[in-house]
């Protein structure tokens, strides 16, 4: 019976074999190639290292992304970090080294240097596993290739790095004209009255020369004082940026990437109504760049303490009968109080506690600059809308 | 070249340093001047018309140095201006001399620059009134004119000869001349020459 049994198990079993490798064809082929198939399209790629003997396993992906041949690949530690960027060799076996120690999971940015001399960022991400005796046994981790999100970031840093140059150089600009504009009033003060008492002693019977002299002398410094201011504002109007024809829904668009995490920092959603297509405009965009970011980071600062129901800020575009295109800023704060109305857009005028007041009075330069004009109004239920008409460019210029 | 009597130097400036130094500036050369702290003082008051001339800064708060101009052409004040600019204000100037304004300057000032830009203005505005009479009053009698006549006037000012006009619109050339003399008329103008710059003036502020 026993003997009976063994025997038909032993039959049995190629049987039981074929059968399992069948099974382990029909469900894990399928389940394998959706996972080849989901790592291409993501650019993840997977991969296990054994720390004792640095062997090393790829997913298909992972070749991908390091441009590796699979026949090629010496398949260890070493032949990885030979691709490496030789910059981060050091940093990146650091890394590892430390999360193996401390048995900690691992996530890094590193370069990669392609053969032909690319360079791609990837993102590891690694897990430590344990054996029995807390010793790691295995580190499984995925590779991403994050180049292109790195280099958008790039270029919205070097973004945000002009915009707020150009914003410091039209604050500085603003100030020094506001200034000599200031000085020039009383300068101007001095010289007539050296004028006109030069004026007067030359009509006296018996005018003292030395008086004379003097006077003269404050007449012609007084003079100098001008020219000198008269120059400075010169220089500063020089700073003005190119113009050329531009979409202004772009020049919206872009600011508000640069102005959406400050609202969303707030719990205040962006809604965008742009007219589209929009009659082109002859314009600076870094400048125009600049008056929206600055007009919906004014808008999040006065909705601090709006309603739920309420907490948006809408920007919109469109073309008006006479030929312009107009922006308007739309938000549900706290609203203008109208002593401020009057004197919105003068230098050194603030409702905030830490403003300089330059803000707006910078805006409105740019706005004028462009042949434009702006002006606040309240909005409904609360808040304020500014909005701003700007020509639109004749067509044929270049 | 001293100005004629009763001729004032009207200085607008919001700066009071400023409009009491320009003051005190005319007056040490002769010239009688007054100060209005803005366009909307000097406006209001009795002195807009009289004879002499302004003196305003172009960039001044509240309404601005051009839409005082605007304002003085609207009523037919023809005062004759002179436009202080700062450094690169020459599109506000270029609009100011549209406007009417005789003269612009820039600051920082030359004070002889200055004396002479004012004295030329009060003489432009001497030579106005000899030849308008009281030439404020012009514009409201400009309204008594038939539109035939404007047609005439116009032409007339354009350099056309009387033949020619006769002939375009259809009537003698004695019926022309009776029309000009009738706006010469109306209008109280003594000269051709001087109803030719009025014209110009008046088509220049409308």
């Amino acid at each position: 019976m026993h003997g009976e049994f063994r025997t038909a198990q032993e039959r049995i079993a190629p049987h039981m074999c074929e059968l399992e490798e069948q099974v382990g064809r029909a469900t894990i082929g399928p389940v394998e190639a959706r996972l080849r198939e989901a790592q291409r399209i993501a650019q993840i790629g997977d991969w296990e290292l054994e720390p004792k003997s640095h062997r090393l396993s790829w997913s298909d992906e992972v070749y991908r992304i390091c441009e590796v041949d699979r026949r090629t690949f010496g398949g260890t530690y070493d032949d990885f970090l030979r691709i490496v960027h030789p910059d981060d060799r050091e940093d990146i076996h650091a890394k590892l080294s430390t999360a193996i120690r401390a048995r900690t999971p691992l996530v890094t940015v590193h370069r990669l240097l392609i053969a032909d001399g690319r360079v791609k960022f990837v993102q590891e991400r690694a897990e430590m596993l344990l054996r029995e005796d807390g010793k790691v046994r295995l580190i499984r981790g995925t590779v991403q290739d994050v180049t292109e999100r790195r280099h958008v970031e790039d270029r919205m840093q070097k973004n945000l790095a002009v915009l707020a140059r150009a914003g410091r150089i039209n604050t500085l600009g603003e100030m020094a004209t506001t200034i000599a504009h200031e000085l020039n009033q009383p300068l101007m003060a001095i010289g007539n009255y050296a004028g006109g008492a030069i004026q007067r002693l030359r009509r006296a019977k018996d005018p003292d020369p030395v008086l004379l002299q003097a006077l003269e002398r404050i007449a012609q410094i007084t003079q100098r004082s001008g020219d000198i201011i008269s120059s400075i504002r010169g220089f500063v109007g020089k700073h003005a940026t190119e113009k050329k024809r531009l979409e202004l829904n772009t020049v919206i668009r872009d600011s508000l990437f640069l102005a959406r995490p400050e609202a969303r920092r707030n719990n205040l959603v962006i809604q965008e109504v742009l007219q589209d297509p929009l009659p082109l405009v002859q314009g600076a965009s870094v400048n125009l760049q600049q008056v929206i970011v600055n007009l919906v980071l004014n808008a999040v600062e006065a909705s601090g303490d709006t309603p739920a129901e309420l907490r948006e800020i809408r920007v919109a575009t469109a073309s008006t009968p006479d030929g312009q295109v107009e922006i308007a800023v739309a938000d549900h704060g706290s609203g203008l109080p109208s002593e401020v109305v009057a004197h919105l857009f003068q230098p050194f005028m603030t409702t905030k506690v830490e403003g300089v007041g330059m803000g707006l009075s910078i805006v409105r330069t740019i706005v004028e600059d462009h042949q434009g004009r702006i002006w606040a109004r309240p909005n409904q239920p609360r808040g304020t809308v500014f909005r701003i008409r700007l020509p639109a460019a004749a067509t044929g210029q270049a | 070249m001293s100005p004629a009597p009763g001729q004032t130097v009207y200085v607008v400036d919001d700066d009071k340093d400023v409009r009491e130094s320009l003051c005190w500036l005319f007056d040490s050369v002769g010239l009688a001047a007054e100060a209005f702290e803005t366009a909307e003082a000097f406006l209001s008051s009795e002195h807009t018309g009289l004879p002499g001339c302004l003196v305003l800064d172009v960039r001044m708060p509240g309404m601005g140095g051009l839409a005082l101009l605007e304002r003085l052409a609207e009523r037919g004040v023809l005062t004759p201006v002179v436009v202080i600019t700062g450094h690169g204000d020459v599109p506000m100037a270029v609009k100011a001399l549209h406007l009417g304004a005789v003269n612009f300057i820039q600051k920082p000032l030359n004070h002889e620059d200055l004396f002479e830009r004012v004295r030329n203005a009060l003489a432009r505005d001497r030579e106005l009134r000899e030849s308008l009479g009281d030439y404020p009053g012009i514009f409201e009698r400009w309204k008594q004119l038939t539109p035939r006549e404007e047609e005439v006037l116009h032409r007339l000012v354009a350099g056309q000869a009387n033949k020619v006009i006769a002939a375009e619109l259809a009537i003698s050339t004695r019926t022309v001349e009776t029309h000009r003399a009738r706006i010469m008329d109306k209008l109280q103008i003594r000269s051709f020459a001087s109803l030719v710059q009025l014209t110009l003036l008046k088509e220049r502020q409308s």
